[in-house]
């Protein structure tokens, strides 16, 4: 009898295990650290090689005397939310980016996209940028903003913003150089 | 072992309270910096640590550079580069940043200290943060403290750290939750019940916390079940969601805890609708030994007999299949199925995964599968995984690049001698020198007021057709001196003079009235001409900008491209080996752990065939069941 009174015991002891997991042992513990320590290794040369491509990429693509970035950043996000973009540079469609909740959410918290690069010649280029997506009160929106700069023999930096009007409850879209 | 264990839960604790860190809205200084920001938002850990490498290696974010440093030490510590993360707040200490930096800097040195497992390093540097610090890495300071000191036996201080903590937050009840744990482990049962009842008190906010709650309120009522307190053990169980993760531990214990106050029925009733269910769940299979046991304490042994043959068969069933598993499942595909979906993610430390395919081993071995070491491994396979497919795309960019280095060197080739020979051509066409002749021409024409300097060609062709009708006149007088007409041609040639001298003189005088617009004509024609020279010279600086700007040639990118090509061909057999390794070493956990799970049941099934027997001598010795 002695067997089933101590079953409850038992029982408890079986719940205890299933709340506290098991835990390895001691030679797997050391090999699961051997083990992590060559990832984080072979983590950082990684990396090392991907920043060393993505500059030798930059370079042959994008010399620094043609190099054109637009970049899109957004201030707030209260009465607009982006859907798309859709980017024109001297009359041709250069980009058409849709985007996710998760990138507007990005740039939402200040992130900024780098939405395209482009080699242009020294002289002047106009840039017509379209934002598309809900405006306020979720109703479909859709507006451009165009720019005209002078591209010289240094980078360009272009800024693609969308910002909002407290006074006005509405967004605003802007295309200027990065200050 | 013990030590083993204890720094092992520690780490497990470690990963339930840590978060990501957390992107507040920012402005930036420089674009670059904000492209890191991006992909930091979306938790594209390995994309925003190549960015930020970059722009810091080129110098592009010169503005922001505290910041950046301080969140590459982040994104080094939630991708798992616990030792270059330690390496940036080491330098941001000696730096001479302020002083928030600093103590955040101490915060998340004392975190990675605690992941290591050097507690009192973690506790020396928690101890020299000198003002609380913001927003929610104040909440995780406390908790970081109250663990550390916990695991070096400092129980009271522990608590002291919890109780300034903010209550109602969920990350605050994880941490009262895992030091409860921590507590019951060193035997402080009073200490742990009462934090595990503040958590128990908390309201279900969302599934997380619920989750939570239900937890706490099963591990309390499993301490009163212990304690024999039923009353108690009873109302804690019955507060666990009857359809939540941890229903079926809860209703085994319900049933031993209505068995403890001879509530049979309701025993019965919990341990019934527990057979009910998925049989490859530890709890249910021990319901069905439990039920078993309930008829044979109501001595309804024929019954009893019954049910615990057929708990035998079950077991013997559940053994077959593990059995089966054991010898027939292919671990590696099992693993590779669990990481496979989330390998092109880049989420780093933080991803967890707890689902096993398969119908066997996603009961028997949920715990085990969420334990701080297999999900570790498991992380660090599925990096892996990201890691080779990145190093294959990279593989192809480096062809692509040497494509791209081929075409340009002959472009170069071209495009090289055809803008050189441009720039010798302009550089002939010199027209400084003719310019400055031309200034030198006015300036004297104006210092003599030189009218007929500025007469146009029909002008000048003009004044030399009077001079030379004058001549000639000059000359056929002289030569018809002694002729009888003499006197006649005499005076037609003074006709011819007096005209060809009134033409001369009507002439020079519409030079001398028209002289200042000449001469301002003349300026301006100068002035339009040294502005086209001008133009000139800057084409012809914008052509040997463009000649400098041309590389040389690409050898020294053919250079970087061979060795980074190289780099990639061992990172690759690095990664190959490592995956092997990896995979051997998950299969031998999950291949153990089952066959603890095979142990288990046994251990079941022997105490199930030892009642049989039992029953089987009681009835003999009773004579109320045949054989």
């Amino acid at each position: 009898m002695d067997v089933f009174f101590k079953k409850p015991l038992l029982a408890i002891g079986l719940l205890i295990l299933l709340v506290f997991p098991i835990l390895g042992v001691a030679e797997e513990q050391q090999k699961f650290q051997s083990l992590d320590e060559q990832v984080e290794a072979l983590k950082k040369e990684v990396i090392s090689i991907n920043r060393e491509l993505f500059i030798l990429e930059e370079e042959l693509l994008f010399p620094a005397n043609t190099q054109t970035f637009f970049f899109l950043s957004m201030e707030g996000d209260t009465y607009f939310k982006l859907d798309s973009v859709e980017l024109t540079l001297d009359g041709k469609v250069v980009s058409n980016y849709l985007y996710t909740d998760r990138e507007v959410s990005a740039l939402s918290k200040g992130g900024v996209q780098k939405l395209h690069v482009e080699n242009l010649k020294k002289g002047e280029h106009e840039v017509v940028v379209v934002f598309i997506g809900k405006g306020p009160n979720g109703r479909d929106y859709r507006r451009g903003a165009s720019y005209i700069f002078v591209k010289d023999f240094d980078p360009k930096y272009i800024e693609l913003k969308v910002t909002e009007s407290q006074q006005k409850n509405q967004p605003k879209f802007s295309v200027k150089e990065w200050e | 072992m013990a030590v083993i264990r204890s720094i092992a839960l520690a780490l497990m604790l470690l990963c339930l309270f840590i978060t990501p860190p957390k992107a507040d809205v920012q402005r930036v200084n420089t674009p670059f910096y904000g492209e890191v920001l991006f992909s930091f938002n979306q938790q594209k850990y390995f994309s925003a640590i190549v960015q930020l490498e970059k722009g810091l290696s080129q110098g592009q974010l010169a503005n922001d550079t505290d910041e950046a440093q301080a969140l590459l030490g982040s994104l080094y510590l939630a991708y798992g580069l616990h030792r270059n993360a330690q390496q940036i707040f080491n330098r941001v200490l000696e730096s001479s940043v302020d002083n928030k930096s600093r103590n955040l800097a101490w915060f998340f040195l004392a975190k990675i200290q605690f992941q290591r497992g050097y507690y009192h390093l973690a506790v020396d540097h928690l101890e020299k943060i000198s003002s609380p610090l913001s927003g929610q890495y104040e909440d995780e300071r406390l908790t970081l403290m109250a663990l550390s000191l916990m695991t070096l036996g400092k129980t009271e201080q522990a608590i002291e750290f919890l109780s300034q903590q903010m209550k109602g937050d969920n990350k605050v009840a994880y941490a009262r939750f895992n030091l409860a744990v921590s507590l019951l482990k060193l035997g402080e049962r009073e200490s742990a019940i009462k934090l595990l009842n503040e958590v128990s008190a908390m309201p279900k906010q969302d599934a997380e916390s619920a989750a939570l709650i239900d937890r706490v309120n099963l591990l309390l009522a499993n301490q009163y079940l212990e304690n024999e307190q039923f009353d108690l053990a009873n109302q804690y169980f019955n507060q666990v969601e009857l359809q939540g993760r941890f229903s079926n531990q809860a209703l085994l214990g319900l049933g031993w805890s209505a068995f403890g106050e001879n509530e049979y029925a309701t025993a019965n009733a919990a341990w019934s609708e527990l057979a009910s269910r998925d049989s490859s769940d530890a709890s249910v299979l021990e319901a069905y030994l439990a039920r078993s046991y309930l008829l044979y304490q109501l001595k309804n042994y024929s019954d009893s007999l019954s049910e615990y043959k057929k708990v035998i068969d079950i077991y013997q069933q559940q053994l077959d299949l593990i059995e089966q598993q054991l010898n027939q499942t292919d671990f590696s595909k099992l693993i590779l199925v669990m990481v496979e979906l989330d390998s092109n993610d880049e989420i780093g430390w933080y991803w967890q995964h707890d689902v096993l395919e398969g119908p066997l081993l996603s009961g028997f071995m949920l715990e085990f599968v969420s334990s701080h070491e297999f999900q570790e491994s498991l992380k660090n396979y599925r990096d892996l995984l990201f890691i080779k497919k990145n190093l294959s795309k990279q593989q192809a960019s480096i062809h692509v690049f040497d494509d791209i280095i081929d075409v340009k060197t002959a472009a170069n080739g071209e495009n090289k001698p055809r803008a050189e020979a441009r720039l010798m051509q302009l550089s002939a066409q010199n027209h400084d020198n003719k310019i400055q002749a031309l200034a030198d021409k006015i300036v004297e024409i104006e210092m003599n007021q030189d009218a007929l300097a500025l007469a146009d060609s029909v002008e000048l062709e003009r004044l030399h057709q009077l001079r030379s009708i004058d001549y000639r006149l000059s000359f056929n007088l002289e030569e018809l001196e002694d002729k009888l007409d003499y006197i006649k041609l005499v005076e037609q040639a003074t006709k011819l003079q007096k005209k060809q001298r009134l033409l001369d003189g009507v002439l020079k005088w519409d030079l001398m009235t028209s002289y200042k617009a000449r001469l301002w004509q003349i300026k301006k024609n100068l002035a339009e001409l040294e502005s086209e020279n001008r133009s000139t010279d800057q084409f012809k600086e914008n052509i040997k900008e463009i000649i400098k700007s041309l590389p040389q040639n690409f050898d020294g990118h053919s250079e970087r491209l061979s060795a980074v090509g190289q780099r990639l061909g061992t990172a690759t057999t690095q990664v190959d080996d490592l995956l092997r390794q990896y995979d051997a070493y998950l299969q031998s956990i999950l291949r153990d752990e089952l066959v603890a799970v095979k142990k288990r049941i046994e251990i079941y099934r022997s105490q199930a065939l030892l009642s049989v027997a039992h029953i089987y001598d009681l009835n003999l010795k009773l004579g109320e069941v045949s054989q």
